[in-house]
């Protein structure tokens, strides 16, 4: 009698199935995946150069800044892609995911301070140049963009000599 | 008119009136439950807590994710072993570091992403390989779904995880139906059957082994009336189950009562429904549960204490086993499975009872999000929540933490209780927050809300107003005098040193490396009070700042959150960025997600910031912080040591490489524990950073500072050759001219074992004075 019951029970699971959308999962979602081929996995050439990097005694010259991982590039670019499309908060959002992927490479930085002069931010975006500066000011790439952004961040905020001084210091590297 | 008419015309319309009156009256309190039910169902069926997860992991070539680390992060997200990687939730280690997972689909801000089946290859840096096993291109970066940490449940303690009907494995359903409620399908709310059978069943047992409530009637009970067995309310439950069925349809009802039912009890936390209880029970999401730990839940129904799987694992096993028995009885099981099913462990978390890992941050989350929601939005509106927390550090933190209070309470140091903060120095993000050895008692006070003097923390702030003002450089000479300052009401303040002696002049570097009070106080003086108080707000300390002398010393109380903070700005090189531990917050109801972005400004000026972290560093490397001197050189470790009046609390702040930490040492009681700073907090502080992952960050010299050679002690110009030389930051012009001989210092001992800095300044300072 009980079996009927339990029957009876399944039957209303399948019944309910077809009236309320109830899905039964399938018994295989996917198919299994094959064991794992032999040989090597290929690898990329590691990225040691941004966690081995030490600065005892900071130097004011030409440093070379690390490789971005493949991943923040991926990232950047996107970011690059939302900027174009006007979707600042979009752009702002890829780069602090960025940041956190690589934190201390400028280009990340700078990024994000040129989105937050979009987003009408000029505090953020005077912050987050002084911190690509930090991080990368031994580049002059890195140096000139970086007192651009600054220049452009004081202007917005109504400080015009600051802004006049932060334009010759990025001229004294171009 | 016949007489049988008139004799009715007496009596029946008395009966028909009491008849009519009856029926009104029920159908009066019929109507007033009938708007109960409907009110209640159709304005909120469940509150729904805000589900806290952790900070989900990227997965991407190069990221610095070891093999072991990625394992422990799946396991404390429920991923299991499995050599088939079918469905979500699972992974396979492939030996010689691959590991292949099939990684869960999850919702984000930019919107969803597909489960996955991915293959990792790792080397000495971390993830050198990635490729996907479903033939799609391999994308340059996967988020791997984090673990839920909590939810924010409302007094009540109703906590909960939604589960939709077509989510809900095929067995559970069924299990459900054959042991609850056979004739789900068929009854219209109540099942006189199942009473009557129910009924007999007792009488037979001459107790009661049996209940005949219908899963319609259990729900009633749950949503509706409280839990006294009387007769009224068993008939207020009959009538209110027949309307719910008159109602709703049974897919509604059933998919309620999956999320219903009552399911056991952490503490003040009531486990309501089938989702949660498979979070809380077994750490995965129910999709993913095996057929016995579905059959335990089934079991469980009957009575969550009474089958509780930790504290009575034989009875639990016994009532797992009979609904494994059903499942074959019904076919859903052959022999074989249901006799390996059987043979399975129970599958519970070991660690079920303890509530307190992630207490304090629970807590922050819910201070930083009331002042974005209403409170009752974070209890029942379903909000999953991303954090900024890192499961490892945190677990870390916190055995740090553990370990060095058992240490000192082998000492004779019993009865302390500590508090940890990790943040992230670039971008303020707080990766842990641990309130005590056991968060569940206090833990969240001892961090958020509970302000204990800061003592010597607070010297940064005086040396960044010093250093900001112009009129000083690392080298300036400060006098470690006796100091007599008149504080209103007519008595006089008479700073001493911990040491009990005075030091005489010393260059400004020196004094807050060696946390001389006399000459802080000259130095904050000197520089003014306002200034002091202003450069403090700047660091963004929002706490009142009392404008007194003794706030030189550290007389301003602060939580260790503020207290992080404040360091957090020094440590970020002057620019002031909100700590974050809320990333976003996505919302079940469609709104759009609610980010938390990364804001900064600046609040010194980026040469001021070097030459206080050239200080800081100096507190580290010949301090009252030396004991950190051995970190590795490239972490550029510095921070501050903080005690305050007779010994009560102990502090160390301080950062290394991209990881700030602040950790605070007392009692509950706030008695004397005989500790300072250095003997109290830093040991814990070492210990939290010797085992966070520490990245180590460029600090490029700015604008218009140059490094330059002094002596240690007098701070004199120097030769990189000459002993106790010391490379400090200064502005350009600024820095000392007036060379010290060489030959003046050659005189002192240099090996490893000889005096330390401090006396061998005052071995030189007495023999340069001629004494």
């Amino acid at each position: 009698m009980f079996k009927d019951r339990l029957i009876a029970g399944v039957a209303l699971m399948l019944l309910s199935a077809c009236s309320a959308g109830v899905r039964l999962p399938p018994s295989s979602p996917l198919p299994p995946v094959p064991p794992p081929a032999p040989g090597p996995i290929p690898t990329l050439p590691p990225e040691g150069a941004e966690t081995t990097r030490t600065l005892p005694s900071p130097q004011r010259d030409e440093t070379p800044v690390p490789p971005l991982s493949p991943a923040a590039a991926t990232l950047l670019a996107q970011a690059s892609t939302q900027r174009d499309q006007r979707q600042f908060d979009a752009a702002a959002a890829t780069l602090e995911r960025a940041l956190r992927l690589a934190p201390t490479h400028p280009e990340p930085w700078l990024a994000l301070a040129a989105v937050r002069l979009e987003q009408q931010r000029p505090e953020d975006a005077e912050g987050l140049a002084r911190r690509a500066l930090s991080l990368g000011g031994g580049v002059r790439a890195v140096r000139q963009r970086a007192w651009r952004l600054i220049a452009q961040a004081r202007q917005a905020r109504g400080d015009m000599p600051g802004a006049q001084e932060a334009r010759a210091r990025a001229d004294r590297d171009s | 008119m016949s007489p049988s008419l008139s004799r009715s015309s007496g009596l029946w319309p008395w009966l028909t009136w009491a008849a009519l009156l009856t029926l009104s009256a029920v159908v009066v309190y019929a109507a007033y439950l009938d708007h109960r039910i409907v009110s209640r169902f159709e304005s909120r069926r469940w509150s729904l807590p805000a589900q806290v997860y952790a900070r989900p992991m990227e997965l991407g070539v190069a990221e610095p994710v070891s093999y072991k680390r990625l394992l422990r992060e799946l396991e404390r997200a429920g991923y299991r072993a499995s050599e088939n990687l079918r469905s979500p939730g699972t992974y396979r280690s492939e030996g010689a570091g691959r590991l292949s997972i099939h990684v869960r689909p999850l919702s984000f801000w930019d919107g969803p992403q597909p489960a996955r089946r991915i293959r990792l290859g790792f080397d000495a840096s971390g993830i050198s390989h990635m490729e996907t096993l479903d033939g799609a291109p391999a994308p340059s970066l996967i988020r791997l779904d984090p673990e839920l940490i909590g939810s924010l449940y409302g007094t009540d303690g109703e906590d909960r995880v939604l589960v939709r009907l077509p989510e809900v494995p095929e067995p559970l359903l069924l299990g459900l139906l054959a042991v609850e409620d056979r004739h789900f399908s068929q009854h219209p709310g109540i099942d006189p059957g199942a009473v009557l059978r129910a009924a007999l069943a007792n009488l037979r047992a001459g107790r009661i082994v049996q209940g005949g409530s219908t899963l319609t009637q259990q729900l009633v009970k749950n949503l509706f009336l409280d839990g006294d067995r009387t007769f009224r309310r068993k008939f207020d439950e009959a009538l209110m189950a027949l309307l719910l069925e008159w109602h709703y349809d049974k897919t509604e009802i059933l998919e309620t009562y999956l999320n219903e039912v009552y399911l056991g009890q952490q503490g003040g936390r009531a486990i309501h429904g089938f989702g949660l209880a498979s979070a809380y029970y077994f750490g995965k999401p129910l999709g993913e549960l095996e057929i016995q730990e579905l059959a335990l839940l089934v079991g469980m129904v009957k009575g969550p204490t009474y089958y509780h799987p930790l504290r009575h694992p034989e009875r639990a096993r016994a009532r797992r086993d009979t609904v494994l028995g059903l499942y074959a009885q019904a076919g859903l099981l052959d022999d074989a499975a249901l006799r390996t099913a059987q043979a399975r462990p129970l599958g519970v978390r070991a660690n079920l009872q303890r509530s307190g890992d992630y207490g304090a941050v629970l807590g922050l989350v819910r201070n930083h999000l009331l002042r974005d929601y209403p409170a009752e939005d974070l209890t029942a509106e379903g909000l999953r929540i991303y954090t900024t927390i890192d499961p490892e550090a945190q677990t870390q933190a916190r055995q740090a933490l553990v370990r060095q209070l058992d240490r000192l309470a082998q000492r004779g140091k019993a009865g302390l209780q500590g508090a940890v903060v990790v943040a992230d120095v670039l971008t303020g993000e707080i990766h842990a927050v641990v309130g005590g050895r056991d968060d569940a008692s206090g833990g969240l006070n001892r961090v958020l809300a509970a302000r204990r003097p800061i003592g010597s923390l607070v010297k940064p702030a005086v040396y960044l107003a010093a250093l900001e003002s112009g009129a000083y450089t690392l080298v300036s000479p400060l006098r470690d005098e006796p100091v007599a300052v008149k504080v209103p009401g007519g008595s006089v303040w008479r700073p001493g040193n911990a040491s009990g002696r005075f030091h005489g002049e010393e260059p400004l570097f020196q004094a807050l490396a060696q946390s001389h009070n006399a000459a802080t106080v000259h130095l904050g003086l000197a520089v003014g009070l306002p200034q002091v108080v202003k450069m403090l707000k700047a660091l963004g300390v929002e706490a009142d700042i009392p404008v007194v002398p003794a706030l030189l010393l550290g007389a301003l109380e602060l939580t260790p959150i503020e207290v992080t903070q404040m360091y957090q700005t020094v440590a970020g090189g002057g620019l002031y960025t909100p700590l974050r531990v809320i990333r976003e917050v996505i919302s079940t109801s469609g709104a759009p997600p609610r980010r938390y972005p990364l804001s900064m400004r600046p609040a010194a000026s980026p040469q001021s910031a070097y030459l206080l972290h050239a200080a800081l560093r100096q507190v580290v490397l010949q301090g009252t912080a030396r004991a950190a001197a051995d970190l590795p050189a490239a972490w550029e470790a510095a921070g501050k040591t903080g005690t305050t009046d007779d010994l009560r609390d102990a502090w160390f702040a301080g950062y290394a490489g991209d990881q700030l930490a602040v950790v605070w040492v007392g009692r509950d009681d706030n008695a004397p524990m005989g500790l300072a700073g250095a003997s109290g907090a830093l040991p814990i502080w070492l210990d939290v950073m010797r085992t966070l992952g520490i990245r180590t960050i460029p600090r490029m010299l700015p604008d218009g500072v140059g490094m330059h050679w002094v002596d240690g002690s007098s701070g004199r110009a120097a030769g990189p050759e000459c002993p106790g030389a010391i490379q400090l930051p200064f502005r350009e012009g600024t820095e000392p001219v007036d060379p010290l001989p060489c030959a003046l210092s050659e005189a002192l001992p240099e090996d490893a074992n000889g005096p330390s800095p401090v006396q061998q300044f005052q071995q030189w300072w007495r023999g340069w004075l001629g004494k």
